[in-house]
């Protein structure tokens, strides 16, 4: 298979080789240009060097991961939250992320002492978001467990996106920190602190709210 | 019902990752007088070991530009691909595992990008995704959402864009395209219906390559929506700049 291929750039290599040394012999040949083959260098560079066994090596640059924990929603108390997070590491440090989860608002400290209508329906009370962010892993390093060593990152993380709460969808943004200890070579476990800031007018004036989310999460790379 | 579907979906992956890490590994000779491997897959992490020439090395996976590689007394670590190109195959040929650079850059195919910016007053937020069938002609999918004061919008466009010098470095564009635009007033302010209308846009920009897979746009559009209340069609001045990546 592979001597057939050696064979075939030979024959590519040495092809116009041969035109070139047959021209000068042939002035009929030489004096009309008779298509791209003359025009080749008598060293054609080998175009087809590329191995494909390279391009078979596993590349690892993606990561999926559930992540469950805690979130304050301000005013409305805290609950647990889901997340889902999908992220492309672009460079050693740099990763980008996309990420969607949910939770769920309780009652304000005012619904409870005056014990009067609902401030929201129960739908409304559904929280649910989405986030496109940056993240950047600034301490880079290692912890040692057992004698083994394994690499971990503290990263930033911030961006933007929308949440669904109250009824109404909401431009939020969002920073914070993480923690990613990688277990495997596949697999991955996080700790996240993240901080969502929207702007909520349910409660008598329009205020930006901070909504403090913290989470843990396993990740798979592939 | 749709969390137990996440998680088989996660074990799946689970899965994939776990053949993945058993498959056979690509064996390099080092041809460069010394390569380092370091702890870790990034410049910071400190060099564990410097595999010498002629020595062989088991290629495992890739991470960004990194390579975990094992010696033959079985110490492992991550080299870099620069230092990977100073290598070569069983076969004699040179390790070459093609950096991203430029030259694949103008030879994209798929482009994926976030946007952010203006539209009309509103903030925006863009998804995109191109498709690159000619060094000239892409075809652009665009989802948006729009937060105003008073309502929120999504907004879904198809475009197709046409770049003139696409080799170079800041490479302008043109677009035209026609969408589809969902407006729901705020529920505390106003009681008023939903709105839904198509829409036409046209507009221009422009894209610069940053390194890697990552590249900077930014646009302005100018879109018509026709609205179907009145005969008068809003028109609506949009810019945004983000930043996309490209396969």
């Amino acid at each position: 298979m592979e001597n057939w291929h050696r064979v075939l750039l030979l024959g590519r290599c040495l092809g116009p080789l041969w035109l070139a040394l047959l021209a000068p012999t042939v002035p009929a040949l030489a004096a009309e240009p008779i298509g791209p083959a003359t025009e080749q260098p008598i060293f054609e560079p080998q175009v087809e060097r590329r191995d494909v066994a390279v391009d078979k090596i596993d590349t690892e640059d993606f990561e999926v991961g559930l992540f469950f924990g805690v979130m304050s929603i301000e005013d409305f108390g805290s609950n647990s939250v889901y997340a889902l997070r999908f992220a492309y590491h672009i460079t050693e440090g740099l990763f980008a992320e996309l990420g969607a989860g949910m939770s769920q608002g309780g009652k304000t400290s005012y619904e409870n002492l005056s014990q009067g209508l609902p401030l929201l329906s129960d739908e409304e009370r559904e929280l649910f978001y989405y986030d496109l962010s940056l993240g950047y892993n600034l301490f880079p390093g290692e912890s040692f467990i057992g004698g083994k060593a394994f690499n971990t990152a503290l990263y930033l993380i911030g961006g933007v996106g929308n949440t669904k709460f109250a009824g109404d969808e909401r431009f939020t943004i969002n920073f914070g920190a993480g923690y990613r200890f990688i277990a495997t070579d596949w697999l991955a476990l996080h700790g996240a602190v993240r901080d969502y800031l929207f702007n909520i007018d349910v409660t008598g004036e329009d205020k930006l709210t901070n909504n403090i989310q913290l989470t843990l999460g396993a990740t798979v790379f592939f | 019902m749709r969390i137990t579907a996440v998680f088989l979906l996660l074990a799946q992956l689970c899965a994939i990752g776990w053949a993945h890490a058993k498959d056979g590994a690509l064996q390099v000779r080092v041809a460069a007088v010394f390569v380092e491997l370091h702890a870790g897959p990034g410049s910071d992490y400190p060099v564990l070991y410097s595999a010498a020439r002629s020595e062989k090395l088991l290629v495992y996976e890739r991470k960004t530009d990194w390579f975990r590689v094992r010696t033959v007394t079985g110490t492992e670590g991550w080299v870099h691909l620069s230092e990977m190109e100073q290598t070569v195959l069983s076969n004699g040929q040179r390790f070459d595992a093609q950096a991203i650079t430029s030259a694949e850059y103008e030879a994209r195919t798929w482009e994926f990008g976030v946007l952010g910016g203006d539209f009309e007053g509103s903030t925006n937020i863009t998804m995109y995704g191109d498709w690159h069938f000619t060094p000239n002609l892409s075809t652009e999918l665009g989802l948006s959402q729009i937060f105003g004061n008073y309502s929120n919008s999504w907004a879904a466009n198809l475009n197709l864009m046409h770049q003139a010098w696409p080799h170079w470095r800041i490479s302008p564009f043109f677009t035209l395209g026609v969408g589809y635009i969902s407006t729901t007033p705020k529920s505390t302010l106003v009681q008023a219906p939903d709105l839904d209308d198509y829409s036409a846009n046209v507009g221009i920009g422009a894209r610069m390559y940053l390194t890697r897979r990552f590249l900077i746009r930014a646009d302005y559009r100018n879109t018509i929506v026709f609205t179907d209340d009145d005969d008068t069609n809003e028109n609506i001045d949009e810019w945004k700049i983000g930043i996309g990546f490209f396969f």
